[in-house]
Order: structure tokens, then C-alpha cells, then sequence
């Protein structure tokens, strides 16, 4: 009983030096538990006319396809900032956002407040004159053909020499106007946007200015 | 119900004083049952049933299974170390749990749009579920830390010396209760034994009219049967009448196992309809004798209580030789030392002989205005070693003298005590006179016209009956303060102290009854020392301040 009293004993005093090193490591990470418990760190819900935002795998080929650009570069219909954030991957250039509904733009706000190459506007696209952008990133609502309004507003605003790179419906409307003016048009595989909760077919097109 | 053929292993473990089971799961005859209803408990991480505490009893269901109950070897300090880790291992799971949900929580958006709002709520609330759980795990990782650190200190404070030196403290006074009870029950078996063979125990206990025991009737048989019925609890069914016995059980549900010593004694009726058939104190020693063991018999649960303890104070002596014995242990000189506090008095306990505390100089309880006086205060020694102690050096007689002129200077320079006084039967009256005057107003005040007040007297008695009485913190004979005004000194009033009076607890049904004084007969009386128109004048002003209360009240 004496040698698994002493035993006992060691083991326990070993036990207190790592509990109480733990505790000193809990106690440091106790800051980020109790942040989160905090009502308003829970995710909000914001929902938008037409508002299917853009997967995050369609964003980065879309600016992987914008390629180089060298002057500011615009994003209308921004929606919750999925092509921002792509964006900001790969280029540090002028962003100037365009989004109509007030929920997302609240959110976005909070998102680009630390960016100050950042620039939100909250406006309807088609009746927004901005100047000349060297690169436009664009996924606009596809209702009742306003892709194609969308998209050939946008094109009033590429400075030439400049690309757009935008996402549209696969409709025969959208094929007449818009594919004699594209540079590449290229049927996405069915069920791209079925995280967003529409199987869609979506067609993602190029225009670059000075070419056509 | 024996069934020793099996791996069955009972184990006995002087730390904790817990008796183990360990039950070979093969043997068809085991019952658990029989365990439980003796309070062993399943305990799932040991893997065996835990009888929290050794009783006689326990042990017995135990020996049903073995032969023997061995000793056991893993300590509860091993146990305890056991428990910790497993605590920390739960902590550890949920707080990698806490900071997996919260990375993903991170990882995610921290706004979901969809066209649809329901659509955009739903999404929300399942990404919010990562970081409910991770809140809700971490609260549980705080907890098993806690958890984990409390058995780790609980375990280090149970296994220090301290604790064993009070746990033989307690168990000494276990003993000594024990020893007590041991000797009252064999002084009642004996008693019964001689009841039996008295002259005239065979005949009834006389009653009169109404039924009650007739004292002057009695013989020597019936007197020492009364006094032996009436100590104890001891329960028989009566050895004749079966009807009465399952009507007992049928009124009482069986919640009690008999009717008392003293009820086969004296009872002519058991309800209103059934009378009660009385038996014989020679009849009832009988029936005691045959349902009783000698205490005094090996064997028995009295003499078995008497090895338990005996054992156990045996073992915790010889642990607390190697850690450092008990302070009280030691011979203790004032003018010594414990710690850096010079002894002027030793304490010792009158049952154990061991020195229990120590008073040295302090400070005294005061109004925080100033220094506080000083005083002896109590250092309590049960838990320390014998180390703590330092015999005298002429250091430390030095600062005996010095702490004891300060006390002196300080006593000197105070108010005096008031002293004692025996006061003369005459003033004791004329006070208590002015104080039931008071109480009877106060009375009123209170309780309206509900009873009256019943007035109190002085209590005359002579020294030898005062002193016997007057010991203990509960005796009803005490000595208080009198004020100026010729009321008692009370907690929460001030007023100038002229004596100490003896003073009996008022013995009445109304707390507002001042205390009875105590005059001696058998001692030199003096007048008190009070201005008895100021004393008088007092007390008729207090009674038209109650009486105006009272009257503004209504």
C-alpha cells in the first residue's frame, strides 16, 4: 500500500504541473470561445432578387480567365463578394462594386472596410455611368433576359484593350445577342451551381474590347 | 450461499475504510442483490461492487462469497490519478471538438445569401450549429479541467498528514463513543440477567387506578426492570398474543419491528378495542435474554466494532510515525514555541490527554478603531506535526515576560471587571420586581390579551448546587452583567457594567423573560450596588415608552 500510495502521489503531482499548463493554454483560448458566443457573431441570412451567388471554384476560373489586367477593375450585381474575394487572390488593383440590394451591401461593406482599393456602390447597374474599366468580372441576375442588358452595359464600360468575363444563362435569347459578340463561350457542365440551389445552364463568356 | 469454488476476491483498504468486491461473474449462486441491500454499489471504472463504508454487516455479505478479506493494494491516491487522467482525457476530446467547429465556423461566410430569405435562414442556422457546438464543447472543456484539477487537489489534501491526524482525531472519539455504548449495553444485559432471577420478578408491574405505574408498590424486581425498559430501543413481538403483533404490523406498515421494553411492561390496552396482555419482568428479561447476545461475546457486532477501531487507529498511528506524529503527542511547557507564537497556556483534551490547543498572545475581537488589544487566543494543534513544537529557550521565556506585562499594562489600564457579587435576598426581590414589571408591559405589548404574563422570582441555592449545575455551554445557571440602569447586559446594548450577578435561565414559555437572579445561601451576601431611585425611575420610563408604543400600534 506504501509504494502505490508514493506512486499515487507522483503521479498526481505530474498530473497538476500539465493541468495546470493546459489551463494556462485554455485560459488564452478562452478569448476566442467567448467571442464566439457572442449572439452577433452568428452568420446572417440575406436574400436578394435573383441572388445566386457565384461557387467559389466558377469565381477563381473566371479571374484565372481575366488573366493580367493593368488598370481599375469592375464588378457588377457583386451580390455577397464571392468574384471580390476571388479577385483579391490574384490582383490588388482598384475594385469598384456595384450591388443594388441594401442587405448585401451592408455585408460587403464590413467586408471592405479595411480595403481602401475598394469601392462599393450601391446602384442599379444599368443606370450607373462609371468610366472606363481595364477588366470586368460579372455575374449578373439571369431573370427575364437581364444577362444580356447587364452584360452589354458592361461592355459600354471597358476601356479598350480590356476583357470582360461574365456568366450567363444558356438561352437562345443570350445565344443570339450576346455569343456573335463573345470571345470565348463556353457551356459550363450541367449542375455548376447546384450548391446555390439551381441546375441552371450557365454559359461563361469572354469579351475582350479592341479584338472585335 | 457459500461459493468459495470461484475467483470471488473481497478486499478491506484502511485508507479510505471501503470494503471492495471484485465478483467472479461464472459463479451461478452470486447475488448481487445481496450485496446492494448491505450498500455495496456497482463502481464501473473499478470494476467491482464499493462498499462506502466497513460495518459488520458488510463484511458478512462479503464472507458469504470468500473465505477471507485480503488487503487491498492499489492506493486511493492511485485511484484518484486514475480519475484525473480519464477527466483529462474527456477535456482534451472536447476541446479538440471546441476548436474543430470553431476552425469550420471560421472557415464559412459569415453571411449566406440566396434568392429565397427561408432558403438563407436555413443555410445560416447550419453554419450556426458549428458555432453553438463549439461554444457548448469548450463550456465542457472547462469543465472536465475543473473537474480534472479538483481530484487532483482533493487527492493531494486527503493524502497529506493534516487530514490523517484529523481522521484520528475523529476516529479516537468514534472509539470512545463506541467504548461508552459498549459498556451501557452490557450493564443492560447484566441488569436483564439479574431481573430474571429476582425475587418477585414474576409478578406484575402494580398499576393504579388510571393505569399509570404504581411507584410505592413496587418491588425491587419490578424497579430495576422500569429503569432497564426505559433505557434503550429494543423492540419483541409479544411472545403470545400473534393477533396483537400482526395488528401492529397492520397499523404501522411495517415500519417497526415490535413493541418496546417498556410497553410489554406496563401496556393494559393496545387500541381501543384490544387490551394488551402485560408480561412479567421475569417473563420479559427472559424474552430479552434469549433475544440478546452478551456484548462481552466474541464475535458479536459490538466486540467486532471494538477491533475495527482498534485496527484503525492502530493503522493510522503507525502511517503518522513517518510523517511527523501529532503536535499533541508532545509534552508542551509554556514559555515554548509553536511557530513564531510563544505558548502561555497548554490545553489539553480531558478524555484524550493530548494537547489540543495553545493559547498564545493575540488580538482581540474590537471595534477596528485603533490598535486591537491584546488577548490569548486558541492555536488549535490537531492537525499539526510534532515538529511545530520548540521546548523554552531563554529567547523565548524573555518574550513570554514581555507579552505577559503587556497584558498586564493592559488589563490595568482598561475598565476593571466587574465583580461578582452575591447579592442579599431582599435586593434580589425588589430588582425582580422592577424587571417583571417591565417583562409584564413588554408582555402585553406583544401578546395582548393572549395568556398571561407569568412573573419570575429569584432563585435562592446554596454553592455546592450552583456549582454543579452551573458547568457546560448548555447549563441553565450562569453568570451575567448588571448595568447601572438594573437591566441584564445584553449583546447589542451599551451602558455602564457595576457587577457580576449569577443569573438562571427563566424557565418560563415567553422569551422576553428576563433572566431569574441566584442568590447563595450558604455565602456572605452584600447589597447590590445600584441607585435604586435612578434604577426605579428607569424602569417606570421604559414601561410608559412600551405602553406608548403599544398604544400608537393599535
Amino acid at each position: 500500500m506504501r509504494e502505490s500510495q508514493h506512486a499515487g502521489r507522483l503521479r498526481l503531482r505530474h498530473l497538476r504541473e500539465s493541468t495546470e499548463a493546459i489551463g494556462e493554454d485554455m485560459a488564452q483560448e478562452a478569448k476566442r470561445f467567448h467571442d464566439l458566443a457572442r449572439e452577433d457573431r452568428a452568420p446572417k441570412a440575406v436574400s436578394a432578387f435573383n441572388l445566386f451567388q457565384t461557387p467559389s471554384e466558377v469565381a477563381a476560373r473566371m479571374v484565372e480567365q481575366l488573366g493580367s489586367v493593368d488598370g481599375p477593375i469592375l464588378e457588377p450585381s457583386a451580390g455577397l463578394g464571392r468574384l471580390y474575394r476571388a479577385i483579391r487572390e490574384q490582383h490588388s488593383n482598384p475594385v469598384t462594386l456595384v450591388e443594388v440590394a441594401s442587405q448585401c451591401c451592408a455585408e460587403l461593406y464590413r467586408e471592405l472596410e479595411s480595403d481602401r482599393a475598394a469601392t462599393l456602390l450601391q446602384r442599379d447597374f444599368l443606370e450607373c455611368e462609371l468610366g472606363k474599366f481595364s477588366g470586368i468580372v460579372m455575374n449578373p441576375p439571369f431573370k427575364m433576359g437581364r444577362d444580356v442588358k447587364h452584360i452589354k452595359h458592361a461592355i459600354e464600360h471597358l476601356a479598350p484593350g480590356g476583357k470582360l468575363v461574365a456568366l450567363c444563362f444558356n438561352g437562345s435569347r443570350q445565344n443570339k445577342q450576346l455569343r456573335p459578340l463573345a470571345s470565348s463561350w463556353e457551356v459550363l457542365p450541367a449542375g455548376s451551381f447546384k450548391s446555390e440551389g439551381t441546375r441552371v445552364d450557365v454559359v461563361l463568356m469572354t469579351y475582350e474590347k479592341g479584338l472585335k | 450461499m457459500s461459493s468459495y469454488g470461484f475467483d470471488h476476491r473481497c478486499t478491506y483498504c484502511p485508507e479510505d475504510n471501503k470494503l471492495r468486491f471484485y465478483p467472479d461473474w461464472d459463479d451461478p449462486d452470486f447475488d448481487k442483490e445481496h450485496l446492494k441491500s448491505v450498500g455495496y454499489r456497482w463502481a464501473s471504472k473499478q470494476e467491482c461492487y464499493v462498499c462506502p463504508r466497513w460495518t459488520p454487516k458488510a463484511e458478512d455479505a462479503a464472507l458469504d462469497y470468500v473465505a477471507d478479506v485480503g488487503d487491498e493494494d492499489y492506493s486511493p491516491e492511485e485511484r484518484a490519478a486514475d480519475r484525473a487522467e480519464r477527466f483529462s482525457g474527456y477535456r482534451d476530446k472536447r476541446r479538440s471538438e471546441a476548436h474543430g467547429h470553431a476552425d469550420t465556423f471560421d472557415a464559412g461566410p459569415s453571411a449566406f445569401g440566396y434568392q429565397s430569405q427561408a432558403k438563407a435562414e436555413r443555410a445560416a442556422s447550419r453554419h450556426d450549429r458549428h458555432r453553438v457546438k463549439s461554444v457548448s464543447q469548450w463550456s465542457k472543456a472547462e469543465y472536465w479541467q475543473r473537474r480534472t484539477t479538483g481530484v487532483i487537489e482533493n487527492a493531494l489534501y486527503r493524502s497529506s498528514a493534516k487530514v490523517r491526524r484529523g481522521r484520528l482525531v475523529r476516529l479516537e472519539a468514534e472509539q470512545r463513543k463506541h467504548l461508552k455504548h459498549l459498556e451501557e449495553a452490557t450493564e443492560r444485559y447484566d441488569g436483564w440477567c439479574k431481573v430474571a432471577e429476582m425475587d418477585g420478578a414474576g409478578e406484575l408491574m402494580p398499576l393504579d387506578e388510571s393505569g399509570h405505574v404504581d411507584r410505592s408498590r413496587m418491588n425491587a424486581a419490578h424497579v430495576l426492570a422500569y429503569k432497564l425498559a426505559n433505557l434503550g430501543w429494543l423492540h419483541f413481538w409479544h411472545p403470545t398474543r400473534d393477533d396483537l403483533n400482526e395488528e401492529c404490523k397492520r397499523i404501522h406498515n411495517g415500519t417497526v419491528h415490535g413493541f418496546t421494553a417498556w410497553d410489554l411492561l406496563t401496556q393494559t390496552r393496545y387500541s381501543v378495542t384490544q387490551d394488551f396482555t402485560r408480561l412479567t419482568p421475569a417473563e420479559l428479561a427472559a424474552l430479552i435474554v434469549e433475544n440478546l447476545t452478551d456484548p462481552r461475546e466474541e464475535g458479536t457486532s459490538w466486540q467486532r466494532w471494538s477491533r475495527h477501531y482498534e485496527l484503525r487507529t492502530g493503522y493510522e498511528n503507525a502511517m503518522l510515525a513517518n510523517e511527523g506524529g501529532m503536535a499533541g503527542d508532545v509534552e508542551m511547557e509554556v514559555g515554548g514555541t509553536v511557530g513564531r507564537y510563544v505558548i502561555h497556556r497548554v490545553n489539553k483534551s480531558r478524555a484524550s490527554g493530548r494537547v489540543t490547543s495553545v493559547s498564545v498572545l493575540g488580538d482581540a475581537y474590537h471595534n477596528g478603531e485603533g490598535p486591537a488589544p491584546k488577548t490569548l487566543v486558541k492555536l488549535e494543534l490537531e492537525r499539526f506535526g510534532q515538529d511545530v513544537y520548540s521546548p523554552p529557550t531563554d529567547e523565548s521565556k524573555a518574550k513570554l515576560e514581555a507579552e505577559k506585562a503587556i497584558l498586564k499594562a493592559q488589563d490595568s489600564k482598561g475598565s476593571k471587571k466587574p465583580k461578582l457579587i452575591n447579592p442579599t435576598l431582599e435586593d434580589a426581590q425588589r430588582l425582580t420586581a422592577l424587571m417583571n414589571s417591565l417583562a409584564q408591559a413588554q408582555y402585553q405589548a406583544h401578546r395582548g390579551t393572549f395568556g398571561e404574563y407569568k412573573p419570575i422570582e429569584p432563585r435562592e441555592m446554596t454553592q455546592a448546587t450552583y456549582s454543579a449545575n452551573a458547568k457546560g455551554s448548555y447549563s441553565s445557571l450562569m453568570t451575567r452583567n448588571m448595568k447601572s440602569t438594573g437591566e441584564w447586559k445584553g449583546y447589542h446594548d451599551s451602558g455602564e457594567i457595576v457587577c457580576k450577578l449569577r443569573a438562571a435561565y427563566p424557565g418560563n414559555n415567553w422569551t422576553g423573560t428576563p433572566y431569574r437572579l441566584v442568590v447563595i445561601t450558604d455565602k456572605p451576601q452584600k447589597p447590590l450596588p445600584l441607585d435604586w431611585e435612578a434604577v426605579e425611575q428607569w424602569y417606570d420610563e421604559r414601561i410608559a415608552e412600551v405602553k406608548e408604543k403599544a398604544a400608537a400600534r393599535v
